[in-house]
């Protein structure tokens, strides 16, 4: 039986909230190399590129043979050799989270390694091996068991290193789009308790808003981007509430930089795209910070969805992909100064979607279904950076092994 | 292939100094150095002139080493040497002061570990300890290494069929051995019922089971024979020593340490067996590593360490003496001079000045480093056979 | 020269003491109030916007001041002729280049509320102003004609744009009535309260936006998002609207006021 967190609906006024801790952030460059695997969710190992042998922890030459090491993809079956229940520690993290269990486990390809451990598991058992991301962005072995069973993802241990939304109190900051709404549905589906949806402009009535108002786990509130007294005022009012944020909104319009693009409109992408999302980021993330450690109802996320041209940049959705890369870049910053409170933040990176402002876009292209799913997952399985859609994951690829070559080929 | 080792001769240990341990110390490892330098000096006569050769082991002295503290302490050597491997960093410094000694590059080398113990010491230490423990230990909530030690007990005790009731024996004995040495900071009576029940740290560890941090030094010296009747001091003789690091990687979980591989050089070296030995001195961060060494050098058949165990007294009018000062689990750990007690016990125990109660034949004595968890285990391992010389 | 004499002075004591009183027309500027919304594949009109660069903190410890930005169009604000194309040649027709006496012009003020509160899209037309000259007087000439809608009372609520799926609701003129306004009446402008001064439905009219089109078509000026309309008197107001000097400004938001006559307050 899965030993799951519980879920409180209030918590008790008169108790202070814990202060997050996070472990030490002192780790090798190799290390770090291998969180940001763990962020897509990778499970890799250092395989010598002369000798094959794998090893661990993360070295900066191979062990055997003084090769050169390279990150490969690896099987995640383990066996657990012993193990120990953390009572006592000084680490400031773990004392407020004992008792604690870890182990030493041995991976069917060779190494053996500290690991966290799902309270299902016990010595001699097998294992599946995740390399997660704990709260201060770094990267640790868990130990699952093999065999799925129900509510496993809601093992305490497993829970500190994910984000999942059940019984948590959920913000979307566009609600008016179909990705607002679709993701809306689904996180109430994954056991959301409430869903916050903002509203830029209440003037404007907006599609479905009909159905999703009077849906009894959804609030609409106002909440505009373009406006820092609309967004300090909405996160004075649930900045103390949200546990997870996720950031909808986005300004598309086609246009290149020189001939059809306007100057009106790279600010308007910038205003939204850029500005909107540093206004969320500073209105919520300090009070979210402040709960980041709380026993009963802590915040724990802070989510944005972006295009993939952030990475490449697009000739003709020029403001799109500028801003964009802005966004990434406002993102990678802001996880770096949340990696000191706790608080996780995801990036789910969008290929052109199914809509009206990327009509001149050939197929593939991705729905709000499938973002809203791929939300979903991310959060559940604590994975800090998604691809969703086919043109996201091929860029994201290409990208990844020749990036200026990946730019490149975005020119006619 | 048997390693040609040449003998110690021409070399003298004397002169341990034990500065009192304090569970907190406002001061730095370098007024902890000085303070067994002072000592020494108060002891010895030897004065900074007299010093051509230093040995400086610490884990808090940053950004300090063996440099800092030989131009802060106003030495001038023709020789020094930094020894980094905490509980191996004893024996270690035995062995490079007689090489040194006998080849002629120094003629008197103190050897001095000293550490503070600051509130904030321990996590400060842990912060700068070691890549691997940075990357893949602590981030498991060890907090230290009593987790990794816990995984180790968990599996020793599972392989060779030891019970808690076994460690027990040791802890406790060493907590009798320290109710006579007036300096140990625990010397509480401990029973078998309070060691069983005390506050769990990590499972199967428990409180006793578990080294307390603290400030403190520890020095000897390391001279020539001519040098040591000079200054009228008693000495004592190195017969074999051995040194390890990194041995059986292969293994999974460590059970074993690098003794094993060099256990025979040690023992044929000196000319004795396990049972000649009137006293061991071992390092004692965890009871675990006590059965490990015990096993690894030879005091009983591989395998049969719970018997061993049950058999033997280690109280100091025991079968085996063993940690006669009460050793760090109950004298205190003070950082990298917790690997120099061993040393100073057992010369103590040689030259009958024990600070507390003698063992009534000590005249030979093994000694016993292990140290540096980089990772997973105790990467360094060494050990060294003395033996009385001259009692002045 | 006296007092007595001198009528600007005599215009001052008249305020100071409130024989004179200054209605205020303006709405307030802030990142809620409503902008005109557009097809979707045109360019929009901006929210105002303000970010404040410092406020006694570290950025300014002894002073507090903002950054704003904003549409010409935003807020309650001023349409000059170069707004629409059929303005675009007319000597004068940007903000910085009209004439600063039209900056300050007597009003007529047609109170049409009761009608829009019947029909949101209650179009004016020759046929109802003639109508109405024969109940109240003639409308003067080289007047601002303000739309009394009570429109302004919408602020806040979706009913003040009135959007919906096909376009907006909101009352406006006709092409007759703004033809009859400009040719006959040499209207300085139109004053109205709701976002434009076309009616919402304009779009769809013959031709397309009649009062944007035929008052700066013929150098004639708009005054939207006005609020107090209610409060000012049939005839014998004065609106004094300037808009700010932008460079080839189309037009601007601006304080604009009313001066009505204390004692023939109709309220």
């Amino acid at each position: 039986m899965t030993k799951q967190k519980k879920y409180l609906t209030k918590k008790n006024p008169l108790v202070k909230s814990k202060i997050n801790h996070v472990s030490s952030h002192l780790r090798s460059r190799a290390t770090k190399a291998l969180a940001c695997h763990a962020a897509k969710g990778d499970f890799v190992l250092q395989e010598c590129s002369e000798c094959q042998y794998i090893s661990y922890p993360p070295r900066d030459r191979c062990p055997k043979c003084w090769g050169v090491l390279t990150w490969k993809h690896q099987k995640r079956h383990a066996t657990l050799l012993a193990e120990t229940t953390i009572h006592s520690t000084t680490d400031l993290y773990f004392r407020e989270h004992v008792p604690w269990r870890i182990g030493t486990i041995l991976l069917d390809v060779g190494p053996t390694a500290f690991a966290h451990l799902h309270s299902n598991v016990q010595v001699g058992d097998k294992l599946k091996i995740h390399v997660m991301l704990d709260r201060s962005g770094n990267p640790a072995l868990f130990a699952m068991p093999r065999k799925v069973t129900v509510n496993m993802e809601e093992d305490y241990q497993y829970s500190q290193f994910t984000a999942s939304p059940k019984g948590k109190r959920i913000l979307i900051s566009d609600g008016r789009t179909e990705i607002g709404q679709k993701l809306t549905y689904e996180l109430i589906k994954a056991g959301a308790e409430i869903v916050y949806l903002g509203n830029a402009d209440s003037n404007l009535r907006f599609k479905g808003q009909d159905s999703i108002s009077k849906h009894k786990n959804v609030k609409i509130i106002p909440l505009n981007l373009l406006s820092t007294k609309s967004v300090k005022k909405c996160s004075q009012q649930y900045g103390g509430k949200v546990d997870i944020l996720i950031n909808t909104a986005s300004y598309v319009r086609s246009g290149s930089i020189a001939f059809s693009g306007k100057i009106t409109e790279m600010q308007n992408a910038i205003d939204l795209n850029v500005n909107g999302l540093t206004r969320l980021a500073k209105a919520f993330c300090p009070a979210m910070s402040a709960r980041s450690g709380d026993e009963e109802r802590p915040a724990i996320a802070f989510l944005d969805i972006l295009s993939i041209f952030s990475l490449t940049s697009h000739p003709d959705y020029a403001s799109l992909a500028a801003s964009s890369a802005a966004r990434l870049s406002i993102i990678n910053s802001l996880r770096s100064e949340m990696s000191l409170s706790g608080l996780k933040v995801f990036s789910t990176l969008i290929g052109p979607i199914e809509d009206e402002w990327h009509q001149d876009i050939p197929p593939p292209k991705v729905t709000a279904e499938q973002i809203a799913k791929s939300v979903i997952t991310s959060l559940k399985n604590g994975q800090e950076l998604t691809l969703v859609g086919n043109v996201a994951k091929d860029i994201f690829e290409k990208w990844s092994a020749n990036p200026l070559l990946t730019m490149r080929e975005t020119i006619k | 292939m048997k390693r040609y080792q040449k003998s110690y001769e021409g070399v003298s240990l004397c002169a341990p100094i034990t500065i009192p341990y304090r569970r907190y110390s406002p001061e730095t490892a370098h007024w902890w150095a000085g303070a067994a330098l002072k000592e020494l000096s108060l002891q010895t006569n030897l004065t900074a002139n007299d010093i051509d050769g230093v040995i400086f082991s610490s884990f808090s002295s940053n950004p300090d080493t063996v440099v800092g503290i030989v131009q802060h302490l106003g030495l001038s050597p023709t020789w020094m040497d930094n020894i980094p491997t905490g509980g191996a960093s004893g024996v270690m410094a035995i062995r490079r002061a007689a090489r040194a000694v006998q080849s002629g590059d120094a003629n008197i080398v103190v050897c001095i570990a000293a550490d503070t113990n600051h509130i904030d010491s321990f996590q400060k230490t842990l912060d700068t300890f070691s890549r691997f423990s940075q990357d893949a230990t602590y981030p498991y909530g060890q907090g230290g290494p009593n987790a990794t030690f816990a995984i180790m007990t968990e599996y020793f005790m599972r392989k060779f069929n030891l019970t808690r009731e076994e460690f027990g024996k040791i802890a406790i004995a060493q907590r009798q051995n320290a109710s006579t040495n007036p300096i140990a900071l625990m010397k509480k009576p401990l029973n078998m019922n309070q060691y069983l029940d005390a506050k769990p740290i990590a499972n199967p560890l428990h409180l006793f089971d578990c080294v307390m941090p603290c400030a403190g030094a520890e020095a000897f010296v390391v001279t020539t024979p001519e040098v040591a009747e000079k200054f009228n001091l008693s000495t004592v003789k190195v017969l074999s020593t051995i040194e390890r690091h990194n041995a059986f990687s292969e293994d999974h979980i460590q059970y074993r340490g690098g003794w094993v591989k060099d256990i025979d050089d040690l023992w044929s070296s000196s000319n004795y067996n396990p049972s000649d030995i009137n006293f061991a001195q071992v390092y004692d961060d965890y009871p675990v590593i006590v059965a490990m060494q015990l096993q690894d050098l030879g005091f009983c058949e591989n395998g049969k360490i719970k018997q061993f165990i049950n058999d033997t007294d280690f109280t100091i009018m025991g079968d085996l003496p063993l940690n006669t000062n009460g050793g760090q689990l109950s004298a205190g750990q003070a950082g990298a001079a917790g690997g120099y007690q061993n040393v100073t016990e057992a010369l103590r125990q040689c030259i009958k000045q024990p600070l507390g109660q003698q063992i009534p034949n000590s005249t030979k004595g093994l000694i016993s480093g292990f140290g540096m968890v980089n990772y997973d285990r105790g990467v360094c391992t060494g050990a060294a056979i003395i033996k009385t010389d001259t009692i002045r | 020269m006296t007092s007595k004499e001198n009528i600007l002075i005599s215009l001052a004591e008249k305020i100071s003491n409130e024989d004179i009183r200054i209605i205020d027309l303006t709405n307030t500027l802030s990142s809620e109030f409503p902008v005109i919304v557009l097809p979707p594949e045109f360019g929009q009109c901006d929210h105002f916007s303000m970010e404040t660069i410092s406020k006694y903190d570290d950025n300014g410890p002894a002073w507090y001041w903002n950054k704003i930005s904003m549409n010409e169009h935003t807020g309650t604000h001023f349409d000059a002729p170069a707004h629409w194309v059929t303005g675009k040649d007319l000597p004068n027709n940007s903000v910085d280049s009209i004439p600063l006496k039209n900056f300050m012009a007597p009003a007529v003020v047609i109170d049409i509320s009761k009608e829009c509160a019947k029909n949101s899209d209650f179009l004016i037309t020759k046929k109802f102003l003639i109508g109405w000259e024969e109940q109240y007087g003639q409308i003067p000439k080289n007047h601002w004609i303000a739309l009394r809608t009570d429109w302004h009372k919408f602020v806040g609520s979706p009913k003040y744009l009135n959007m919906q799926n096909d376009g907006a609701h909101s009352p406006g003129p006709d092409k007759s009535a703004v033809e009859y306004l400009v040719h006959e009446k040499n209207c300085i402008g139109l004053a109205v309260e709701t976002v434009g001064t076309d009616a919402g439905q304009a779009f769809d009219f013959d031709p397309p936006l009649p009062a944007h089109s035929i008052l700066h078509g013929n150098g004639k000026y708009g005054l939207q998002c006005l609020r107090n309309l209610d409060k000012l008197p049939t005839f014998g107001s004065i609106i004094v609207a300037n808009p700010l000097k932008i460079e080839n400004g189309s037009g601007s938001p601006l304080r604009v006021f009313a001066l009505v006559d204390g004692q023939n307050d109709e309220l």
